[in-house]
């Protein structure tokens, strides 16, 4: 009987149908050791969420849907590092380690201040983000907490295991909205109609980023959160400086109603702090997107995207081990570069990723990449909002914030002119690039409604671009086989080249975290 | 009912963008300006030597090119408005005045630039695109003041030289509120236990005044008004319920028809392209400028689902329930455009909360641009007027 193709190469080790392997990668002795270490730690971080209050966490756990799918953290973090070694290895660790840890926090600070748990007063000091808004604006106010709502419900359990968010979005379905609909957001008020939201928060500022669902949702996780709610709702049109105006006087309002709501007082000297922290972020941030336009940067693809995500929307200054890991990060990627080591050497095209990916397949990048060669080298959502603030004029500073906000993540390509979207092609060149594949999420209208002019740029400028249609939080729609499917389909009849791993082209991990 | 001496004069004004009364605008020597959302107040676009025309894709059958620019999973007007734009049905326009509303028509606009369109026959021809504020605070009105002046009068006074002053934005108001005060006084009579006007008819006559130039169709709507005034309505009421009708874009008066048809008198018209709101007088207060009375009517009156605040979101319920009282109505029917993200969570809320909330029985319904599918639909009209029937039924009231 012949051999399937499965019986050999990367996809030998795992069970079929599943994510869950038979062994762990040997990576030689060296590496090895390392990502065992690592992986040991990452367990300790992960216990956290246990140990810091075990009674709240067992009722978190059996509460809400939404926590069971962090259980499967270990095997998301082993995923997206499928594909690393030596430094890179190290420093993709290293990145998800911060993500991990902060992660863990925030779901502990989550689950303690939770009502439905039992009184408590961090619940009344804490305020709440919708979306992806930056909580920037908490730095100011340095006895509160802040929680960023939304993603620790449907996107990250999703990421961590690939079932673990479409139930909410069949509950919205079945409460009547239409399917089309954004998954990202109408997610979220699956949540809020299931009765899944935890009950905390002094307050919430909800967000119009980043498109009209986002718009539409608010309403319904305010409804049903019942705390005061103002509405984050910057211009649309932030490339306009006739809307600027606007924007900071908003930006001073939410301001005002955090005040007015929690008792405290903004302070400009605790909110500079942080945005130092921001612009820091910022800065080392610059200096590694020079490194990516090289083939000598060490960063893995997927701990690059996720960490750049976190920073931008979950810490932008506020989490301490952002920077200092940062910094060390730079450290090691500036000797690659120096050095002239290439970590990624499997690597035959240079690809820029654009639009939302799918919180199913984060990891989707590393199969590229173990698969065909293919080194996802930009992500444009990543390339979000990337200006320093003010970290002396007020006004200024105020201005910076309404910016991030504007130029959120998803939102600074997607609203604002179409000229935000055709940037892609400026990166394209910036970063060295040979191939563009575009994220088709089926529900994203902003995007879809460019999908033709997109097309005919890349084709007037010989660029080949693929597309992988998914449908973000529901792999029952699209499934990672059907998105690996459409680029192999690209890689053969387009590129005409042949799989480095032929044992990645065509397998079931449908059952799989 | 004797048949309105206009009716098929209006129907076939509506079958063209273009219609006698645009060419003979265009003729005058007058620019068209076209726009598609309630956030651009068409009275800016009626100053001296303009007129505003809403912008319609009437006969609409296939959108394949611009499906290909803007996909299938898109909102089905904006892709028949770039359809259009694509064929040159829209060669005549001067400017397009866009808003950041819905993401979709903001693409469909925008492709009007991406593409070059009407440039090659007017390369005077601009696109302008103003951000409408989400809420309803002091610094929001002076924002979408201020976007109003410079995307819209700024742009007309430079391009084209239009008196842009505010005497000639006073003379546009009264003139505009002579349109308003007609079709105000036609829709009244849908108000009536027996009333001399269906919904069908309202529905043209207030779309004629969308998308003609408002000075060259006034005399006829002042004549139908008049006729409608003398008409003798049927003996019996001809309609078993009535409904409001709320949603989304709509500028197909057979849609109205195919829900009159199934016996539901649609006897208010709250959505997009209806004169609920979009007819209410402009008024300027004292010490205001007529810039800023504009700026502020069209954000007090707007009932856009894009209003984040919790007042707007609690109050576009109500304003449902509001006109269900005054136009006596027994039900609500949200119709909402497939893939419009704002109106399908309207929808979806609405049909959750209007009737046990509200009181207002609601149905929900979801529709292509052009309505296809009728015998679906007119089933579920069929259905909800049985049901409403029933309820009057329960409630102890006669049936027609």
């Amino acid at each position: 009987m012949a051999e399937k193709k499965q019986d050999r190469g990367t996809r030998k080790r795992f069970y079929d149908g599943y994510e869950l392997a038979k062994y762990r990668k040997w990576r030689g002795f060296k590496d090895s050791w390392v990502d065992y270490v690592e992986w040991i730690k990452d367990r300790g971080v992960s216990g956290e969420l246990i140990k810091s209050d075990p009674i709240r966490a067992f009722k978190a756990f059996t509460t809400y849907r939404w926590m069971a799918p962090y259980l499967a953290s270990g095997a998301m973090v082993d995923r997206t590092l499928e594909d690393a070694e030596g430094v890179s290895l190290k420093i993709g660790h290293e990145f998800m380690r911060v993500i991990l840890k902060s992660n863990v926090k925030a779901l502990v600070k989550i689950i303690k201040a939770d009502k439905r748990f039992g009184d408590n007063e961090l619940a009344d000091k804490m305020v709440l983000f919708e979306q992806i808004t930056s909580p920037i604006l908490i730095g100011g106010f340095p006895n509160l907490v802040h929680s960023v709502q939304e993603p620790y419900h449907t996107i990250l359990p999703t990421a961590n295991d690939q079932h673990g968010g479409y139930y909410f979005t069949d509950v919205i379905d079945s409460y009547g909205l239409p399917s089309d609909s954004c998954r990202v957001s109408s997610s979220i008020c699956g949540v809020a109609i299931d009765d899944q939201l935890p009950i905390e928060g002094a307050c919430i500022v909800t967000s119009n980023a980043p498109c009209d669902s986002s718009v539409m949702n608010s309403s319904v996780v305010a409804r049903r959160l019942q705390i005061p709610a103002i509405e984050g709702c910057t211009p649309m049109r932030w490339r306009d400086e006739s809307t600027n105006e606007y924007a900071v006087a908003h930006v001073k309002e939410i301001i005002k109603f955090i005040e007015d709501t929690t008792g405290e007082k903004f302070d400009w000297d605790a909110f500079f702090k942080v945005v130092e922290r921001y612009n820091e972020e910022t800065r080392i941030q610059l200096e590694l997107w020079e490194l990516a336009k090289t083939p000598y940067y060490p960063v893995p693809a997927v701990p690059n995207l996720l960490f750049r995500s976190f920073q931008l929307s979950f810490s932008s200054g506020l989490a301490d081990e952002v920077v200092e890991v940062s910094r060390e990060m730079l450290k090691l990627c500036e000797e690659c570069y120096e050095k002239k080591i290439n970590m990624r050497p499997k690597t035959r095209h240079r690809i820029l990723v654009c639009g939302a990916p799918a919180s199913y397949y984060m990891h989707f990048s590393t199969w590229m990449y173990e698969c065909w060669g293919v080194n996802t080298v930009a992500v444009m959502n990543n390339l979000s909002h990337h200006e320093f603030i003010s970290t002396t004029d007020k006004e200024e500073a105020l201005l910076g914030v309404a910016k991030l906000w504007e130029q959120a993540i998803m939102r600074r390509h997607l609203v604002g002119g179409y000229q935000n979207m055709l940037e892609m092609f400026e990166e394209y060149e910036r970063f060295n690039c040979d191939m563009i594949m575009y994220y088709d999420d089926i529900t994203c209208k902003g995007s879809k409604s460019m999908t033709g002019i997109i097309q005919d740029t890349a084709n007037e400028r010989n660029i080949p671009l693929m597309w992988v249609s998914h449908d973000v939080i529901d792999p029952r729609t699209i499934s990672r086989n059907e998105m690996r499917r459409q680029f192999n389909e690209f890689m053969f009849t387009v590129m005409n080249e042949k799989p480095l791993d032929e044992s990645l082209l065509d397998f079931d991990d449908s059952k799989g975290w | 009912m004797k048949d309105l001496k206009y009716r098929v004069y209006f129907e076939n004004l509506l079958s063209d963008v273009k219609n006698e009364l645009v060419a003979q605008a265009l003729d005058d020597g007058k620019r068209a300006l076209g726009f598609s959302c309630y956030f651009i107040p068409a009275v800016l676009l009626n100053l001296d030597g303009c007129f505003s025309l809403r912008l319609r894709a009437p006969g609409t059958t296939d959108t394949g090119i611009a499906t290909y620019y803007m996909s299938e999973k898109t909102c089905m007007f904006s892709r028949s408005i770039l359809e259009r734009a694509i064929e040159g049905g829209y060669n005549f326009l001067s400017a397009l005045m866009g808003t950041e509303t819905c993401s979709m028509m903001n693409r469909s606009q925008e492709h009007f630039e991406m593409l070059n369109l009407v440039k090659d026959v007017n390369d005077k021809f601009y696109v302008t695109h103003v951000d409408p504020p989400f809420v309803m605070k002091d610094y929001a009105f002076t924002h979408y003041e201020k976007q109003l002046r410079i995307h819209i009068l700024d742009k007309l006074r430079d391009t084209y030289g239009i008196d842009t002053s505010d005497e000639a934005l006073m003379k546009a108001i009264d003139e505009h509120n002579e349109v308003c005060d007609v079709i105000t006084e036609i829709g009244n009579f849908r108000k009536q236990e027996n009333p001399p006007i269906t919904g069908y008819e309202f529905h043209l006559i207030e779309l004629v005044s969308e998308v003609c130039p408002q000075k060259l169709i006034l005399p006829y709507l002042k004549e139908t008004l008049e006729e409608i005034k003398a008409r003798k309505a049927d003996e019996k009421p001809w309609y078993r319920v009535r409904v409001v009708l709320a949603g989304g874009e709509n500028d197909d008066p057979y849609f109205t028809k195919l829900i009159e048809d199934s016996g539901a008198f649609v006897v208010a018209d709250r959505y997009c392209y209806g004169s609920l709101p979009g007819r209410e007088r402009i008024e300027v207060k004292p010490g205001e400028t007529p810039l800023a009375a504009i700026a502020r009517h069209y954000m007090y009156t707007s009932q856009c689902p894009r209003f984040m605040s919790q007042d707007k979101v609690h109050g576009r319920k109500q304003y449902f329930k509001q006109l269900a009282e005054e136009y006596k109505a027994d039900g609500l029917i949200v119709e909402q455009m497939k893939f419009c993200e704002y109106w399908e969570y309207e929808r979806m809320y609405c049909m959750n909360v209007m009737e046990s909330e509200y009181g207002l029985p609601c149905l929900g319904i979801e529709k292509e641009y052009v309505t296809a599918a009728s015998g679906q639909l007119r089933t579920r009209f069929q259905a909800f007027v049985e049901a409403l029937e029933l309820k009057k039924i329960k409630n102890g009231a006669e049936v027609k």
